[in-house]
């Protein structure tokens, strides 16, 4: 769920997302309730929608007045024009009074139809009101007209009775049979209408024909005008789920953009605390497969996953406006089942789905270290056990998938049997109301395109649902890289800006590089040791300071504390007496060169990276600086000189000119103050030599601290700093600390003898 | 060579796509049984779900007539018949559901167990391959074969088999169903295949265009987001944040128009397919309407003919995702099946049988190049006693450690000869030979696990006492002990959570465990601080110790007191003899020694 956070500041496409999958649910949703006309109106009442025919034959409406009350003859006679040269009368009223007519209409058109259809002497001898009065004599009539009576025969019948009960010849007028209607209305019931206008139905449909209207073209009519209807619904369907695709597809590939620079942009920000916190590998994770997967489930969120509700809530509506056919609780059940079906299999198999993950991991373990370890294990005899190590995550890993997917793989038979059992129940229960006349078969039919609509609504969401924990997972891991600040603050963003070296009067002086550490501690965060502690020296430009000492006693992060990668956490490291912390980063940066213990270089050629620092930079400058880092050898043998391309990360050059790029990089910016961690180590010893000479010699005015691990690189420097566990053991001159400092002794005489060393020098006497 | 680099899954095509799929049924077809068994059921239970809406529809026929004739007074519905009908739907229903359980269940173990095979095979196909491969092939391309490839496989193997099965089936069942109903109707219907099938392929072919480019910017993207990762302190420190920043959004912005334009393409097909399906269901709906009307169809055959319209249109889009499924499955499959049919080791000589050698080695004109037209090392003799320490050092790339390759038979020579105890090595059986060995290298290997289970790899029968005994010995047990949980202490992944030093001093104990005649040391301690390497240094002596020993260093000073060193240049032995000897000799080695001293800040 965290994933739909990302659609806070996209509101608006949400919302027009939803309006889109709305419209387009309501179209898919309209299609049944069409199709249902198609087949009740369309087929089964022969294209006629009301039983209020658009034209009548004046004899035929003056049959239907003889069954109406005085007030509804008024009505009726007010919304039908004159009759024409044919005898024909038009329908004139509007379409609200049309409504008004249909009830008693209907019910007048059903009489004449069934009497049109003839009705037996004997049920007319029961029809209410014949057995009252003693003057009908069903035989006499049986003999005058047969078994059964046409309406005109009924008519004449009708009149004699009448002349006869008023001693007069009598005219048969409109309203004549009202009292009659009531009366069989009355026996019907309330279950008639279905008959009812069924029946009127028939009646409108002879009438038309009697009026010369083609009764095949208006159902023709009706039913391609009710297919054209279905066609529009489906095309506004369609454009509205293209338009709800390009909406979705465009605002996921814009937040995945957004996504993506502010995790780069932050990352670059960090300072290795955060770096190591996260460590690269699982940020660059982060930054591109997590995204897209957030991206993917997305898109699918805002063009299936709302869509799915939409129609679901549309289905409900539908059914419960459809009226009380009685069906409503098919649905509920229906839907109740479903959710309790989902509920399990999600209950099962989530947890799975999460120790999965762990099993993925375990495998990949194992794998990768039989693959790193190909020589040790093949030395060692080993490859038996390690195959065996694997198999048992290999299959704890496959039963885990079986388990799983077969679980999932339920839910597609399940879902079916529940759709199909509803559609049985709608058809069987539908039809006692069908036969009851609560409902039609068309009504029928949609009712179980809803359903299923529904349904399917449901299974999508299911579907989604397994994906929803592998990209929250990946939400969280986003989210968590772009809550986490880096902890260097830069006085050049703050209100009062970065410091400068000033003179006595207030002007900006360019600075000399003079680097100090006033009782510097540095702790890790979340550590209670403190990694350095109470260090201080002074190197002045043209001076160099070296730094020896066991690997992890914290000599990287000493110099890190230079360029501000880290911030001291007591004590203060200055610039010409300015706190490092109170100059702007930029400008800080700009006055270090600094070369870090991994040679890293970047893709592009040897000049873009030698320019690193500065890609306006002349190629003299370029060229001095590799000429001091010992590079222009190698550089000059390439047969492309600079243009020479550089692989990722600068795999396609050996090691130690790997390093000599990166010093020359350093050089290249003219720093003040040089920095180097540990950067001659994959320099041989003659290379290492060359290059301390040049440097020594070009970069005179530059303050240069030297991390070294071969007591060669350090022991020439103006000032060694020696550090055990974090803490100085040792300061002064490699000669001074071979008197006075007992680490640093033991670190040179495991290095070199004693001969070398120098010690003996006095005695033995220059020997080399 | 295998394909390397970032992979593009979604547009990769296989090479032999026929062939490839052609293999993997052999794999599908272990489970023969289970396999027909789940077809047989997946077609079966189209069969039914086929015919449900046919007998539904008569339902309704018999409901729809049953009104009409009570309307028209000359009967009622026949609920009985009705209930009959309705029952046997219920019935086919449910049996089609219950076959497509069985088929999902049979299938999902089919597939599964074929991704286990496959990732048991790559497996132990890698403990059969020459070491070559390896030094070739990085670690993570047969890694992304044994995760990625085989898991792509898993997911789209099952799914794509059944929709194959079931789309096909489908298509066959509803058309039958379709003609058998009306062939008017039915004509209608087949009508929109061809537009769907023209609206698939224009969909796909204009979204591909946007995806091959998606993949590309993609690529580019996650370049440089690794590139710049890495080096972040140093973008840092050379104040080029912003100029990434930019740089890395002009490839940013461009995948984001690739990727939604691709998006939307694909999405598109969706809406189409939906619509051409309507089209279809609108042409029944009043076609079948006018039938009715004449009475040429029942009015429940047009209620079942909606809904195989409904099923008519979805195995075509399925198909056309099953043909997506199954270029990537095969591209995902001929990685696999490329990795297992890589070239394997030689077979191993029997004869003679070798337990525990005295340690004589001796290299006889050795002539060897990764390969063939460039020779590593030329012509290379040498005789090492049994018990005798020999250093050998030289330049990188001068052949060091190829030829502790070539003794421990990771590499055969191309000619000349290695023996050791007068044996030529290519006469022993690989496994008997290297059980003479233990090694401790520069890359110190150790596995996620106790430290006790680390150092008794070494030798799997030692006992407790024995793994604590070889720390001692190697000094690595007074560290060991100071770690919460000591000998139980778990390493982690990288094994980061112990110092270089540490771990150096582990792998140092697990040899001594082993106890093996012929030592090999390479570069073991130059990841580590002169002080620690002291300490590792004495912990080596006493490996050292008794038997054979050769030391590969470029800190010259761990080498002094080698009872021969070999200087090595471009895979020729230069130099040999004892320190004082070399030095005093004044070439190669003097010169390599004396720069160490160099007075840097004169010269």
């Amino acid at each position: 769920m965290k994933t739909f956070g990302f659609l806070k500041h996209h509101k608006i496409n949400l919302l027009i997302a939803l309006c889109l999958l709305m419209v387009q649910a309501y179209c898919e949703l309209t299609l049944p309730t069409v199709m249902s006309d198609i087949v009740d109106t369309g087929i089964s009442r022969g294209g006629i929608e009301s039983v209020v025919p658009e034209s009548i034959a004046g004899d035929d409406l003056a049959n239907i007045e003889l069954f109406l009350r005085p007030s509804e003859i008024d009505s009726v006679e007010a919304a039908y024009g004159a009759a024409d040269e044919m005898g024909v009368r038009t329908f004139i009223g509007q379409e609200s009074e049309r409504a008004d007519l249909e009830g008693f209409m209907g019910e007048a058109e059903m009489l004449v139809y069934t009497l049109e259809q003839g009705v037996s002497v004997d049920s007319f001898a029961e029809m209410p009101g014949m057995e009252t009065d003693g003057s009908f004599d069903a035989n006499a009539l049986q003999a005058q007209v047969g078994e059964s009576m046409d309406f005109e025969e009924f008519k004449q019948l009708m009149t004699i009775m009448a002349s006869m009960q008023a001693g007069q010849p009598v005219e048969l007028g409109p309203g004549a049979f009202a009292q009659m209607r009531s009366s069989f209305m009355e026996q019907l019931g309330s279950n008639g209408d279905t008959i009812v206008t069924s029946q009127a139905i028939m009646f409108v449909k002879d009438a038309l024909g009697r009026a010369g209207v083609d009764v095949n073209a208006v159902q023709t009519d009706y039913l391609i005008r009710q297919g054209s209807l279905m066609l529009t619904y489906a095309l506004v369907g369609a454009l509205c789920a293209i338009g709800a695709a390009f909406n979705a597809s465009r605002t996921a590939a814009k937040i995945a953009r957004g996504l993506r620079h502010d995790i780069y942009e932050r990352v670059l920000s960090f300072s290795p605390a955060e770096m190591n916190e996260f460590s690269e590998a699982s940020l660059i994770t982060r930054a591109t497969n997590d995204i897209q997967q957030i991206q993917m489930v997305l898109v699918m969120c805002m063009r299936m996953v709302l869509f799915a509700p939409c129609m679901g809530i549309g289905a409900v509506v539908k059914v419960i406006c459809f009226g009380s056919t009685g069906l409503q609780w098919i649905i509920v059940a229906g839907l109740a089942v479903i959710s309790i079906v989902i509920g399990v299999l999600m209950g099962l198999t989530m947890p799975k789905f999460r120790t999965m993950q762990n099993l993925v991991d375990r495998n990949n373990l194992i794998a990768r270290e039989i693959l790193t370890g190909i020589m040790p294990v093949r030395a060692f005899g080993r490859s038996k056990y390690e195959e065996a190590r694997y198999d048992e995550a290999n299959r704890e890993l496959t039963g885990t998938y079986i388990f799983t997917n077969r679980a999932m793989s339920f839910m597609m038979p399940i879902m079916m049997v529940i759709m199909n059992v509803i559609s049985v129940a709608i058809v069987w229960f539908g039809g006692h109301g069908v036969d009851a006349g609560t409902m039609q078969v068309g009504d029928l039919m949609a009712y179980m395109n809803y359903t299923m609509q529904v349904i399917m609504s449901f299974m999508i969401i299911t579907m989604i649902a397994v994906m929803l924990p592998r990209a929250d997972i990946s939400s969280d891991r986003v989210k968590k890289v772009l809550d986490t600040y880096s902890s260097i603050k830069d006085p050049a963003k703050s209100p009062r800006g970065g410091a400068h070296l000033q003179t006595a009067e207030g002007e900006v002086m360019p600075w000399t590089g003079e680097l100090s550490f006033n009782d510097v501690s540095f702790t890790y965060p979340g550590s209670d040791e403190p990694t350095i502690s109470h260090v201080s020296f002074t190197v002045r430009p043209g001076q160099t300071l070296g730094i020896i000492g066991s690997t992890g006693v914290g000599k990287s992060t000493l110099v890190q504390l230079i360029p501000r990668l880290y911030d001291a956490t007591q004590g203060r490291v200055t610039v010409d007496g300015v706190d490092v912390r109170t100059i702007g980063l930029e400008e800080l940066r700009g006055l270090i060169g600094y070369v870090p213990q991994k040679g890293l270089l970047f893709s592009g050629d040897i000049a873009s990276n030698i320019k690193y620092g500065d890609p306006d930079m002349d190629d003299a400058s370029m060229e001095r600086a590799a000429r001091i880092a010992q590079a222009t050898e190698f550089i000059d043998e390439k047969p492309d000189g600079y243009e020479s391309t550089i692989a990722q990360g600068g795999t396609n050059v050996s090691g130690g000119q790997r390093q000599r790029l990166a010093i020359a990089r350093a050089l290249a910016i003219r720093p003040k103050i040089l920095v180097f961690d540990d950067s001659f180590s994959a320099l041989d010893y003659k290379t290492d030599a060359t290059l301390r000479a040049a440097l020594a010699q070009e970069a005179k005015d530059a303050s240069v601290v030297i991390v070294g691990q071969r007591i060669a690189t350090i022991m020439h420097a103006d000032e060694i700093l020696v550090l055990d566990d974090g803490h100085v053991v040792g300061q002064g001159t490699h000669e001074e600390l071979l008197k006075t400092c007992p680490a640093y002794l033991e670190i040179a005489t495991s290095q070199l003898s004693a001969q070398e060393l120098g010690l003996a020098e006095q005695t033995e006497g220059g020997e080399r | 060579m295998p394909p390397m680099g970032p992979r593009h899954h979604a547009t990769e095509k296989a090479r032999d796509f026929k062939g490839t799929l052609l293999k993997l049924v052999r794999y599908l077809a272990r489970d023969k049984v289970r396999l027909f068994i789940a077809i047989a059921c997946a077609v079966g239970s189209v069969a039914f779900n086929v015919t449900g809406p046919r007998v539904l529809g008569n339902a309704t026929t018999q409901l729809f007539e049953g009104i009409a004739a009570k309307v028209a007074g000359t009967g009622s519905v026949d609920f009985d018949a009705v209930g009959m009908i309705l029952a046997t739907a219920l019935c086919i229903y449910v049996s089609s559901a219950f076959l497509n359980l069985v088929q999902g269940w049979l299938m999902t173990g089919i597939t599964q167990r074929v991704c286990y095979r496959l990732r048991r095979e790559i497996i132990e196909k890698v403990d059969r391959m020459p070491l070559a491969y390896f030094e070739r092939v990085s670690t993570g391309d047969v890694m992304s074969r044994v995760t990625n490839d085989v898991d792509t496989l898993g997911q789209s193997l099952n799914q794509s088999v059944t929709q194959l099965i079931t789309s096909i089936a489908q298509l066959v069942g509803v058309s039958i169903q379709m003609l058998s109903l009306s062939v008017m109707l039915a004509g209608v219907t087949f009508l929109t295949v061809p537009i769907s099938l023209i609206a698939v392929i224009l969909v796909v072919r204009s979204s591909q265009k946007y995806f091959r480019r998606q993949q590309t910017f993609l690529g580019q993207a996650n370049g440089i987001i690794e590139e710049s990762f890495a080096g972040q302190n140093i973008i840092q420190a050379f104040n080029a944040s912003e100029r990434s920043v930019e740089e890395f959004d002009v490839v940013n912005d461009r995948l984001m128009e690739s990727g939604w334009l691709a998006q939307f393409l694909s999405g598109l097909m969706q809406p189409i397919m939906n619509f051409v399906g309507n089209l279809g269901y609108v042409a029944v709906v009043v076609i079948g309407a006018f039938q009715a009307i004449v009475g040429t169809i029942s009015i429940g055959d047009v209620q079942a003919f909606m809904q195989y319209v409904r099923n008519f249109t979805q195995p075509i889009t399925q198909l056309s995702q099953v043909s997506n499924m199954l270029q990537q499955l095969s591209a995902a499959a001929e990685r696999i099946f490329d990795f297992l049919a890589e070239p394997e080791e030689s077979p191993d000589a029997t004869t003679p049988e070798l337990s525990r050698c005295k340690g004589a080695v001796d290299f006889e004109h050795v002539r060897f190049g990764y390969v063939p037209d460039k020779t590593i090392i030329h012509d290379f003799s040498c005789t090492v006693e049994p018990g005798q320490t020999v250093a050998i050092v030289g330049p990188t790339g001068a052949g060091k450690t190829t030829l502790m390759k070539l003794l421990m038979r990771f590499y055969d020579v191309n000619s000349g000869s290695i023996k050791v105890d007068g044996v030529d090595v290519r006469d022993y059986a690989r496994e008997d030979l290297r059980r003479n060995f233990a090694m401790v290298l520069q890359d110190t290997w150790l596995f996620k696990g106790t430290v006790r289970e680390n150092i008794r790899y070494g030798n799997a029968e030692a006992d407790d006492a024995m793994v604590e005994a070889a720390a001692r010995a190697a000094l690595a047990d007074h560290f060991i002990r100071t770690l919460p949980g000591g000998y139980d202490f778990e390493l982690n992944e990288e094994a980061s959570n112990v110092s270089q030093g540490q771990k150096q001093l582990l792998t140092i104990a697990r040899a001594l465990l082993a106890d093996r005649p012929i030592l090999i040391l390479d570069e073991a301690t130059s990841n580590v601080d002169t002080r620690t390497e002291e300490r590792i240094q004495r912990a080596m002596d006493i490996l050292m110790a008794g038997r054979t020993s050769f030391v590969i260093a470029h800190r010259l000073s761990t080498i002094r007191n080698a009872d021969m060193i070999l200087v090595l240049r471009d895979g020729d032995i230069v130099e040999s003899g004892t320190h004082d000897e070399l030095l005093a000799r004044g070439g190669f080695y003097a010169d390599l020694y004396n720069s160490q001293f160099d007075e840097g800040m004169e010269a």
